[in-house]
């Protein structure tokens, strides 16, 4: 049974459909070294979620030394050194005392990419559920976040955060993403600190946020 | 010909990029072409079929329309399909060589090399007179999936050194674009195999998911001043 939602946070806000956003995208999903500051841009984001929304009451809840990171899977299959930014992501926030890395899921059938697929054929919770599995651990996490690079619809989250449901149950859920997509073209900041459920819809094959 | 450390060549790399990066690489030809587009890797077998050559001039001519790069490695067959391609519609082409700049290979190629050392660009990690092995290859493969934003493997056996390539921009986290004319030869393991870890299938038919992730030329330097 697929959880119903999920509370998740995010700090930026692309649109894209938009050229001036493509490139940004593309920079985050190979963790490119920023030339101006010389740091990757998910040790930058991580810095930036830490100054400005550490303190920020809405925020609080998906940080702190008790939490649990947890790196989303990528779509695709993954080899041992290949670059994953979601956990890269963690471990930028892990460096900065936000919370603990737990690499606990692994995607063990590939699913199609979002990005790629037309709305009608892209994964849904189920198929991201079905094809994730957790780890073995000894740990038993209370407070756990989910930590992604882009949010979409959200089916990867819903799925995983299923997932981690059923292997801790006593664990609060939840998922931060540095990039929540929008479809809005008079969209122009960047920087949009932003809280929301992703909700599962009635017939169980989409989302909502 | 200048030695250049990667960095100076390609920019800051993160740790996942300086893993294979070579120390240094020595050039030669116009290096402002680092500058003048997106640059994507048109690579595949030496002994290619006319078809696999049909590909690689077709990518070539669409790349070359859209301002964009023509990377590749100055071998025989889809090489230098691909290189020649570029230059006969006017655009710009960058030879990632296997061997240092003072050697050819394969030797019918030295007109074409003198030609992109002349008017282009030729890249080695390879010092000047050091004996060419077969390992040096491989390792070249994936420099140039390090210098390429994007590479497509047009045609290639099980055992191509294109390969090589591929894995390493899938483990860089770059698009990995493999045809769908290959994807679709049932003799061969490895297009299954690197689709299950993020590549992509590119139909001649249709280059939009190609063009929808190269980059827009200055976003690093707009993104530091997002925040």
């Amino acid at each position: 049974m697929l959880l119903s939602n999920l509370k998740f946070g995010a700090f930026l806000t692309y649109v894209p459909k938009k050229e001036e956003y493509k490139g940004f995208i593309q920079t985050l999903k190979q963790d490119k070294v920023l030339p101006n500051s010389g740091i990757t841009i998910c040790e930058r984001i991580a810095k930036e979620v830490k100054e400005k929304l550490s303190n920020n009451p809405k925020f609080s809840e998906f940080f702190g030394s008790d939490v649990y990171l947890v790196p989303v899977p990528k779509s695709s299959l993954m080899k041992p050194g290949m670059l994953w930014v979601s956990k890269r992501l963690a471990e930028e926030f892990s460096k900065l005392d936000m919370g603990k890395v737990f690499d606990c899921l692994e995607r063990k059938i590939q699913v199609t990419k979002s990005s790629l697929a037309e709305p009608k054929n892209r994964p849904k919770p189920i198929d991201h559920y079905n094809s994730i599995i957790v780890k073995k651990c000894l740990e038993e996490p209370k407070k756990i976040v989910l930590i992604d690079d882009v949010i979409t619809r959200g089916a990867t989250l819903l799925g995983c955060a299923t997932r981690l449901k059923e292997a801790f149950p006593d664990a609060s859920i939840k998922a931060f993403v540095a990039v929540q997509s929008m479809n809005d073209k008079n969209f122009k900041k960047i920087e949009d600190p932003y809280t929301s459920y992703i909700t599962l819809s009635n017939d169980n094959c989409s989302t909502n946020r | 010909m200048e030695r250049l450390m990667l960095n100076e060549l390609i920019g800051p790399l993160n740790d996942i990029e300086k893993k294979s990066a070579p120390p240094y690489v020595y050039i030669e030809g116009n290096r402002n072409l680092m500058f003048d587009g997106p640059r994507v890797s048109i690579v595949g077998s030496r002994k290619a079929s006319l078809v696999g050559i049909d590909n690689s001039i077709l990518l070539a001519k669409a790349l070359v329309k859209k301002g964009v790069i023509v990377v590749s490695g100055l071998a025989e067959g889809i090489d230098t399909a691909a290189h020649k391609t570029a230059i006969k519609e006017g655009g710009k082409t960058i030879a990632v060589l296997g061997t240092p700049l003072d050697t050819c290979y394969p030797a019918e190629n030295s007109k074409l090399q003198e030609e992109l050392t002349k008017k282009h660009l030729v890249i080695s990690q390879f010092p000047l007179k050091l004996p060419t092995q077969r390992g040096n290859f491989p390792m070249r493969n994936r420099t140039m999936a390090l210098i390429s934003h994007t590479t497509i493997i047009v045609e290639a056996s099980d055992t191509s050194g294109s390969l090589h390539q591929g894995w390493e921009a899938l483990r860089l986290g770059r698009p990995l674009f493999i045809l769908e004319s290959v994807v679709n030869n049932k003799k061969l393991t490895w297009p299954k195999e690197m689709i299950k870890y993020g590549a992509i299938v590119l139909s001649t038919k249709n280059l939009k998911p190609l063009f929808d992730v190269l980059p827009t030329s200055d976003i690093l330097v707009n993104l530091d001043v997002a925040f």
